[in-house]
């Protein structure tokens, strides 16, 4: 279910009407949200709630381990059958048996009750998966939990492990498996293509992190576990964030599910803008600029063209516009997210600020992705020993964490190279000291440093979104041997123009006065124009058919 | 407070509409249509009215039977003259072409011009038409005309429409007539018709033409999606697929039956292709039969060939809705002429 479809649309409306109808008795809010985060999921693909439930599981059972060093029989029983509802509903029923047809006006549901409920054991293998592993826990687990292995530790590294497990089976299975085949063919072994080919359940990254981390804090000590596990199961799932996020942690979001809402008309406001901000930046900018950079690098993908374009400033345009893209469908799903959240008296985290006025790489992901980066500050960068190991170390933990941050992007080796290429940008700056000297530049040097610090960005998008190393190349020789204009690029300038004059200009306020909602204080009759001028293009100038967001491929 | 809220909302109609001025003019194409004593739309006689856009500005006139002509076209036929009646939608109506433009007047032009024959176009298109308003229209005003040839402008638009209008449907293969009137909309329009100011707005206004295009876009899709989910009890994963497969079976169906009613008053039966544009240079047909088994049926005449000898120039508006430009109508006109003569269908 897309934030810019009208189903979504239809959604909200209905869960917000009985969210509202529910004031002030949080825990019906709770099992409300619960059920809408589910729905919200489920309607991709029913299979892959399996896998957020498994996420919830683990993560409840660890987080009390960590906690309090033991489980009480009500709450192993309450997760397992958790669980093995969700195996029964999700996996091993056949949701496809059940169709629906109007006769007259009135609705008929059709089930083929023989496909329903299939007797093979192939379509019970997950259910029976779980019920063993569950009674062998059940067996195996109070021995286990009075050993010396069962430690704070212990129990957290479990949490990890899993959840990375599910992680590096769905996301990354393919990829290792496509590269072993590549390097054992390159030394002569024919192992053919024996990979399974697994499903990217959509927004796996996001959850999977936001679950581990939830363990990792209640074992620092940062927050308690949570003995609720609907509260614990809405936190990571709760739907505005749940596919693209931000990735929220324990400590902000899971108390704001412990206590009653409440819904302020300033908070309203706020979020109201924010869903239209969003939709605009999404549907107006992003889905509109989408086809210059498809109709350049397009043919580059999966290597369909070999030759060098002949328009380098065309290619040149279509770096940016996929800077602007990128941005704009991001920090668009961020702030519808945000919004909704906001409506419903939940505060969501900062993702975004204002990115492309950074003036070197540390200020640039102060502001980029913010709740990816900190986690990989918290949870890999600083348990790597940050910069407290010396120089040397400080470097090496830097590249591996922006390597692994590419990496978690997706399963690629673009994906890696533009991690490597951040964290090598981090580095340099460390080591010429230029983040003093740009941080402390006043205009016109600042300018210089937000070019310069857009241009590196813009080489690292082009590693990003080109598909292979040889597009990469080509794009660069054609910028370098033809700089040359032609009809096409003034077309794409004007669409980029058109289409992202008025984001530019908002942006410059929202720089300028330094917030991020510089309409709070402006005179109503102004705020009265842009939002007529922001309602209009969204219904004008959306395209007709709704197009997905690029981060849940993510 | 009352007088501030209404203030407001005037301040946004005429911002909405400056916005749209500015950023996204769009295609102004006002419909005139009313209920036929038959159960149908028809075109509202005598009336007389623009279709504006950033390419064109178009009059279009309609005589006292609601037929897009400069004339009036009495039910009698001279002897001299040879009739083709026109059924089809705003294709075939013309709409976003002058009426010396439309590809009826061209073909008019070029049977008289190239190959001496005196042929009258009775042209019976109406907007949003389908087979099954087609062969309603044949039924109770075309065949009044003594057509000695019928000529049906067919367009892909006329899948969804036919099982839309629920006017025939399909039992055991066998065409039957399901619901005696379809008339969407036409209530609402005589009544909104009355309002004063309200054939300016649908003349003039930005805003409204943007507003009446979504809310008739849903609404047709909508009730498209609702006939048919009405047609299929299958399962869901099929249901498209068994959808789109009822659609064609009906069509073809009604065609059969349209080229059999014309036969049966001794007039030939010729089809026109209507291609889907791609590209400027890329055509298709979206016929339920491929051409060359199609003409085993029926006769077909498809302009794709000559589209293509005009490559890459605009053969279809490109900022309205997308019907033919004049260079479109023309080449559509002689093609029709020239397949009309080799076939021998006028004789």
């Amino acid at each position: 279910m897309l934030f810019n479809s009208v189903a979504f649309f239809l959604f909200f409306v209905i869960i917000y009407s009985i969210y509202i109808l529910l004031y002030k008795k949080y825990h019906w809010q709770n099992i409300l949200l619960f059920v809408a985060s589910y729905i919200f999921y489920g309607w991709w693909d029913v299979r892959f709630l399996y896998l957020i439930i498994l996420a919830t599981v683990i993560d409840y059972l660890t987080s009390l381990l960590v906690d309090r060093g033991r489980l009480t029989p009500r709450q192993y029983i309450k997760a397992f059958a958790f669980l093995l509802a969700a195996a029964f509903f999700c996996v091993t029923v056949q949701w496809d048996a059940v169709s629906w047809y109007l006769n007259g006006l009135k609705p008929v549901i059709d089930i083929d009750w023989n496909a329903l409920l299939p007797l093979s054991i192939k379509s019970w293998w997950v259910f029976n998966l779980t019920l063993i592993v569950s009674i062998v826990l059940s067996i195996v687990g109070p021995p286990i939990l009075r050993s010396k292995w069962a430690t704070r530790r212990f129990h957290m590294f479990v949490c990890v492990f899993l959840n990375l497990a599910i992680l590096g089976v769905f996301k990354y299975f393919n990829f290792f498996a496509d590269n072993l085949i590549t390097v054992f063919n390159h030394f002569g072994f024919e192992i053919g293509q024996w990979t399974y080919r697994i499903v990217l359940p959509v927004g796996i990254s996001f959850f999977t992190f936001q679950a581990l981390s939830h363990t990792v804090d209640v074992y620092r000590g940062q927050i308690k576990a949570s003995d609720s596990l609907l509260e614990l199961a809405v936190y990571i799932s709760y739907f505005p964030q749940l596919v693209a996020g931000p990735i929220e942690r324990g400590a902000h979001l899971l108390p704001q599910f412990q206590r009653p809402r409440i819904i302020q008309w300033d908070e309203c406001r706020e979020g109201l803008w924010l869903i239209f901000w969003g939709l605009y930046k999404k549907v107006v900018v992003a889905d509109n600029i989408a086809p210059v950079v498809n109709s350049v690098f397009g043919p580059y993908d999966s290597m369909q063209l070999t030759t060098v374009p002949e328009d380098g400033v065309r290619c040149l345009l279509a770096i940016y516009a996929f800077a602007i893209q990128i941005y704009c469908d991001f920090s668009g799903y961020t702030d519808i997210a945000r919004g909704v959240a906001k409506l419903m008296g939940i505060d969501i985290m900062l993702n975004f600020n204002l990115p492309y006025v950074a003036v070197n790489p540390s200020d640039f992901w102060r502001r980029w992705h913010i709740s990816l980066s900190s986690w990989l500050r918290d949870y890999l960068y600083i348990p790597l020993g940050g910069s407290r190991r010396g120089t040397w170390c400080t470097y090496r933990n830097l590249i591996l964490t922006m390597v692994l941050g590419g990496l978690w992007h997706g399963a690629a080796w673009t994906f890696v190279l533009w991690g490597a290429f951040h964290g090598l940008i981090l580095v340099l700056y460390r080591v010429f000291g230029l983040n003093e000297i740009t941080e402390k530049a006043r205009f016109p040097m600042n300018i210089i440093y937000m070019v310069i610090m857009f241009h590196l960005v813009c080489f690292g998008w082009l590693l990003f979104r080109a598909q292979n190393m040889t597009t990469v190349s080509l794009f660069l020789k054609s910028i370098w041997t033809s700089f040359s204009w032609s009809t096409e690029a003034a077309e794409c300038l004007r669409i980029i123009v058109f289409y992202g004059w008025f984001l530019m200009l908002f942006q410059l306020a929202q720089a300028k006065y330094k917030s991020l909602n510089p309409l709070t204080n402006s005179p109503w009759f102004l705020r009265l124009n842009i939002w007529l001028f922001v309602v209009m293009s969204i219904l004008v100038l959306s395209p007709r058919k709704a197009q997905e967001f690029i981060y849940f491929a993510f | 407070m009352y007088t501030k809220f209404i203030v407001g909302v005037v301040y946004c109609l005429i911002g909405a509409e400056v916005f749209l001025r500015l950023f996204a003019p769009q295609p102004m194409i006002p419909r005139h249509v009313c209920a036929t004593y038959y159960g149908i739309r028809g075109n509202a006689p005598n009336k007389t009215y623009w279709h504006i856009g950033e390419e064109y500005k178009i009059k279009l006139y309609t005589n006292s039977k609601g037929i897009r002509s400069d004339r009036e076209i009495p039910y009698e036929k001279s002897q001299e003259i040879k009739r083709i009646v026109l059924l089809g939608d705003s294709f075939g109506m013309g709409y976003e072409v002058d009426y010396k433009d439309m590809f009826s007047t061209r073909l008019e032009y070029y049977l008289k011009d190239q190959y001496g024959i005196n042929a009258e176009v009775v042209n019976l298109s109406t907007s949003g038409h389908g087979n099954a308003e087609e062969l309603l229209v044949l039924q109770n005003e075309g065949l009044k005309y003594h057509p000695d040839l019928v000529l049906l402008a067919w367009h892909t638009t006329d899948y969804d429409d036919n099982v839309r209008s629920g006017l025939y449907g399909l039992n055991d293969n066998l065409l039957y007539r399901k619901n005696k009137t379809y008339l969407p909309a036409v209530e609402i329009r005589e009544k909104l018709n009355k309002i004063p100011g309200y054939a300016f707005l649908e003349q003039y206004s930005n805003l409204y033409s943007f507003f009446r295009e979504i809310a008739g876009s849903k609404t047709k899709e909508w009730l498209t999606n609702i006939k048919r989910k009405q047609q299929i009890n299958i399962k869901l994963n099929d249901t498209e697929k068994q959808a789109d497969i009822y659609a064609k079976e009906l069509t073809l169906s009604l065609l059969k039956e349209i080229k059999k009613t014309s036969e049966e008053n001794l007039a030939q039966f010729l089809l026109l292709d209507i291609p889907v544009r791609k590209d400027r240079d890329v055509f298709y047909s979206n016929f339920p039969l491929p051409l060359d088994q199609a003409k085993l049926i029926f006769n077909i005449y498809s302009p794709i060939d000559g589209f293509l000898q005009y490559k890459g120039e605009k053969i279809y508006w490109e900022k309205g809705h997308g019907h033919f430009t004049p260079l479109g109508c023309d080449i559509v006109g002689k093609g029709l002429a020239k397949y009309i003569i080799e076939n021998q269908l006028l004789k």
